[in-house]
């Protein structure tokens, strides 16, 4: 094996060098390979450009490796016209399928693994919201239509962005509630 | 990378039409090539390049940081490019021996055609496993910093800087005796 054609100098990796060169141990040979791609602090290539200066073997360790790279940015890739056209109709196909993706909204935080349980959640509450309405449904007088009911609710601490509010809007399928904060709570509904 | 590469990536992801175009366009034939080198395979890698930017697409909202968006892209492209060498075991495995290279004989690689030198170095890539393949891809072709790499690989830098040399070792080794013969011949000459 010739080191000095060889991407790895192991051959001249031994303590003693007989030329009384500098020996080129592993972190000299990796400050040789950070150095050609460009990762090398500057403050450290004096002792590597020392080194090589002394040393044949890691100067064609070093031209080897650039050999290579000479060779492989012989070649260019290009991407046949045909590809370009199949990609784009791809995308148009994958648009069409897909048209109501929102382009530029911030991505949610909450996981698709909490939109099951959310739902189950909500559907829960609106049960809950049937059976509890059952009697009063039965009476010919249904607490939940369709429409928009209107509930008043006590004064409550609420956060600063509600501060300036005049209504909280909760929105279920088939149900909107109102909580309006510029009338005063009853005094027996006071908490 | 460029301010206005920063610019066209923050419009591609408020849903600039033009802006994702314009990114396919400066980086498809990177995400081509690199899919070449991992699937040897011009159709798989034509495939693989379209899926990667049909994700790249319907993901925009994922990339966090413009800067990121040369390591997130070739980050898709390398899974897609993973999962098909699973899918096709295509992959050689390193301690396989290595087929003849194909090239005239006792000519000196610095005397090769073009086209030889690359079929020369394609051979001795399609010889390396996945893992120094990609590390050498990347580096060499796509000029991938070290924490490019590793970010594109889900690797630490140790082990990026590991694996390239021993990447280069093994190509080292694989180039070895077409080297030896360009010497042998110009120390007849």
């Amino acid at each position: 094996m010739n080191p000095s054609s060889s991407f790895d100098a192991r051959s001249h990796d031994d303590a003693h060098r007989p030329d009384g060169a500098p020996h080129c141990g592993g972190a000299l040979r990796e400050a040789l390979h950070l150095y050609v791609d460009g990762e090398l602090p500057t403050g450290e290539q004096p002792a590597l450009f020392a080194h090589l200066s002394a040393c044949a073997a890691c100067r064609g360790l070093m031209e080897s490796i650039l050999q290579f790279r000479r060779m492989s940015r012989l070649e260019t890739t290009t991407v046949p016209p045909a590809a370009d056209d199949a990609f784009f109709q791809r995308l148009a196909a994958h648009k069409e399928r897909r048209p109501a993706a929102a382009p530029a909204a911030p991505r949610d935080r909450i996981g698709a693994h909490w939109a099951a349980p959310m739902a189950a959640t909500a559907v829960a509450f609106l049960l809950l919201a049937a059976v509890f309405n059952a009697a009063p449904a039965s009476q010919g007088s249904p607490l939940v239509t369709g429409e928009e009911e209107r509930v008043e609710l006590p004064e409550a601490p609420l956060p600063p962005a509600f501060a300036d509010g005049q209504a909280i809007y909760v929105f279920y399928p088939g149900l909107t509630v109102e909580a309006s904060r510029a009338q005063e709570p009853r005094p027996s509904e006071a908490l | 990378m460029h301010a206005d590469e920063n610019a066209l990536i923050e419009a591609f992801q408020k849903g600039d039409e033009f802006a994702f175009v314009s990114l396919y366009n400066r980086y498809k034939d990177a995400v081509y090539g690199f899919c070449l080198k991992m699937a040897g395979d011009d159709a798989l890698a034509q495939d693989v390049m379209q899926e990667t930017f049909l994700r790249v697409y319907e993901n925009r909202e994922r990339l966090m940081k413009a800067g990121a968006f040369k390591s997130w892209l070739f980050t898709i492209a390398r899974n897609q490019c993973l999962n098909q060498l699973r899918k096709t075991k295509r992959s050689v495995p390193l301690e396989s021996t290595p087929e003849p290279i194909a090239q005239p004989a006792h000519t000196p690689v610095s005397k090769l055609e073009k086209s030889d030198q690359i079929a020369l170095i394609n051979h001795c890539l399609e010889q390396l496993k996945p893992s120094y393949r990609e590390v050498i891809i990347l580096r060499e072709y796509q000029n991938l910093s070290y924490k490019e790499i590793a970010a594109v690989t889900r690797s630490t830098l140790s082990a990026v800087k590991s694996r390239l040399f021993k990447a280069r070792r093994t190509l080292g080794d694989l180039l070895e005796p077409l080297l030896e013969q360009e010497e042998a011949r110009l120390s007849q000459g």
